[in-house]
């Protein structure tokens, strides 16, 4: 009988198994997200994340921030010492590199935010979801925010995260300055003649050649600092050969790795070698514009630098 | 490929059962222990770390890893085929566009929705399960043909999954790799529970009716001659294997090679009947997730490594041998 044989091994390891398995749900914490806050109370302004939820804004003392715009939101604030994790590629301030580490920003560890006893965690829309949700079945507060498309969104998010954290006055003065910023901004670009064209491309160092898009907040970058964005596909795509021939940009807007006097010269270098760019009137004339790429990539309160700098930059243009 | 004659006792096979399940205790055991955030018994939230997080992790690690392997064996015996496996046959595409559709496509109110992502993944794996089957009915079910036509189905979802991933940016954008690579991140109770009951499910079924399955292994014919109802087991084997990987993708995304793997490594071993195919197939996938997990998590921290980088080392090689060893596409 060695069929009976092997069902009975079977059901010995299985009841090894299910033993072990019960053990562990018996155990199991008691529904951990009915026990998160949800006493709303009615007299404080509610604030609403991407996805939807309210949240009281509250003096939060331990943050976590999934993405390194957040951080640094948290930090123009001026509340950077409420955070006590970050992501792996997170740089600034410099101070942050000193805070825990909880992965980056796609693969974050569950456990790792978890062990830091976060009272808030500051996300946005390109965390992975399940691990979101897994977080607020842990009963920890997550506050999401969306991928801004303008720098006034940028400036709403922002605003925010102010509001939610309950920034003090000093915070909010610094935002109102930007929207002022912003205001003048508009009014003076209504004001141009002729925009200069520019060509931002998201990295340079071999096709294909991935351009800021409509939609994007580098297009509104590249609008309010006084320029026409030649790129009119959506989104950030590829800028097919093309494109480029026929848009044919004055200038080339580069993220740049900071500190590195050589890249200007490797990256004209480099564009040259296709002759599609090589005959624009940027590389030609080598009209590159390099910004920190830090800068002029995160969503966050420094891409305001990055309008000043590009700003300065097509100012004067001999258009 | 011969079989190693004194692995094939019922002896032998007890012990690999019981090493099986010792292996398997001691991947939770160390799941439990060790993590980014240290074992520290008395601190604050120790209790939430271990039983919130890394119990139903490595619970849900063990469960992906029977349903994959157990589906591997169904497909296997379903296709009459060595190479039929849930990520070779496109069904898992077809179940990570479900779940993507699912993420990306329906309002946003819905994602919170957990059981809709599993009844979606469901119905994207049975869409490209029922296409396969559907395609390859006809024919005399060439390996070749199985091969090519998975290939296809699958190529075809995971283009449909780019195409959303592309369109919807600021709903998915790089959160998405999860469906694409397979993470254990999101493990959680519930999960544990719906992936128990439909494992279990999944093997009771298949033990119950292992003499048809092994009647089939002769061919259609021969088990039509031998009483089995063929096209009612070939529909039930498409049903029961499509819901273990669709339930697996629904909640780990697509972890690949286990279901082609682990069926081939018992079946070398111990033999093609079904009784001990598939509670071995069942028991080495659960030890194979939960030590590829706890290395997903382990090997970068605090970072974590998509599960399928790290099968895919494993399974790649494999897959290769075996490619070279099959000849003339007869069953192994």
């Amino acid at each position: 009988m060695p069929r009976f044989n092997a069902v009975k091994w079977f059901a010995l390891a299985m009841l090894l198994l299910a033993t072990a398995l019960v053990c562990a749900i018996s155990t199991a914490p008691a529904n951990a997200a009915a026990a998160a806050g949800n006493a709303l109370t009615q007299k404080q302004e509610k604030v609403t994340d991407s996805l939807g939820e309210t949240f009281v804004p509250r003096d939060f003392q331990r943050m976590v921030t999934l993405a390194p715009n957040l951080t640094e939101t948290v930090h123009f604030l001026g509340e950077f010492d409420r955070i006590v994790g970050v992501t792996s590629y997170d740089n600034y301030p410099p101070e942050v590199t000193e805070l825990p580490e909880v992965g980056g920003y796609v693969n974050p560890s569950v456990e790792k935010i978890v062990a830091l006893k976060p009272d808030l965690v500051l996300a946005f829309r390109g965390n992975p979801l399940p691990v979101i949700n897994k977080l607020k079945e842990l009963g920890i507060t997550v506050f999401v925010l969306d991928n801004p498309s303008s720098l006034r969104e940028i400036l709403e998010q922002i605003e925010k995260v102010a509001q939610l954290i309950e920034a003090p006055d000093s915070a909010r003065d610094k935002i109102d300055a930007l929207r002022k910023g912003l205001d003048l901004r508009e009014k003076a670009i209504k004001a141009l003649p002729r925009r200069p064209r520019v060509l931002m491309l998201a990295c340079c160092l071999a096709p294909p050649f991935y351009a800021a898009g409509r939609g994007t907040f580098i297009d509104d970058l590249i609008r309010l600092a006084g320029g026409e964005n030649t790129f009119k596909g959506k989104g950030f795509a590829v800028a097919s050969a093309e494109d480029i021939v026929v848009a044919d940009p004055q200038y080339l807007l580069l993220p740049a790795p900071p500190g590195d006097a050589k890249y200007r010269q490797e990256v004209l270098a480099k564009l040259r070698q296709y002759s599609y760019l090589a005959q624009t009137t940027a590389v030609k004339k080598g009209r590159i514009i390099l910004i920190d790429e830090d800068i002029l990539t995160r969503p966050g309160p420094r891409i305001f630098q990055a309008l000043e700098i590009l700003a300065r930059e097509l100012k004067g243009v001999g258009v | 490929m011969t079989h190693p004659r004194r692995l094939q006792t019922t002896r032998a096979f007890g012990w690999a059962v019981l090493a099986l399940v010792l292996i398997i205790l001691a991947v939770v055991a160390v799941s439990l222990v060790v993590g980014v955030a240290g074992f520290a018994p008395g601190s604050a939230n120790f209790r939430l770390i271990v039983e919130g997080i890394r119990l139903p992790r490595a619970l849900l690690a063990l469960l992906i890893g029977g349903m994959l392997a157990v589906s591997g064996v169904y497909m296997q015996t379903l296709f009459q085929n060595p190479l039929a496996e849930p990520y070779i046959t496109g069904v898992s595409a077809g179940a990570g566009l479900g779940a993507v559709i699912a993420l990306g496509v329906l309002p946003l109110a819905f994602s919170h929705l957990n059981l809709l992502l599993p009844a979606c993944a469901f119905a994207g794996g049975m869409a490209v399960t029922l296409l396969l089957f559907l395609l390859l009915r006809d024919a005399a079910s060439s390996p070749l043909k199985l091969l090519l036509l998975g290939i296809a189905l699958g190529t075809l979802a995971a283009s449909l999954m780019a195409f959303i991933l592309i369109a919807f940016p600021e709903r998915m954008l790089r959160g998405a790799l999860f469906w694409l690579f397979g993470s254990l991140a999101g493990a959680s109770w519930w999960q544990v529970g719906i992936g128990t009951v439909v494992l279990v499910a999944g093997c009771a079924w298949g033990l119950l009716s292992f003499r048809a399955l092994d009647a089939l292994l002769l061919g259609r014919e021969d088990a039509h001659n031998l009483g089995v109802n063929v096209p009612r087991l070939s529909r039930w084997l498409l049903v029961v294997a499509t819901l273990l990987a669709s339930v697996s993708v629904a909640f780990a995304g697509i972890v690949t090679f286990v279901g082609l793997v682990i069926p081939h490594i018992v079946r070398i071993l111990f033999g093609a009947g079904h009784l001990k195919l598939i509670i071995l197939s069942l028991l080495c996938g659960m030890a194979l997730v939960g030590i590829v997990d706890l290395a997903a998590r382990q090997l970068m921290p605090p970072g974590e490594i998509p599960l399928s980088i790290i099968t895919s080392l494993i399974g790649a090689p494999f897959f290769i041998l075996l490619l070279l060893k099959v000849r003339g596409g007869g069953y192994v």
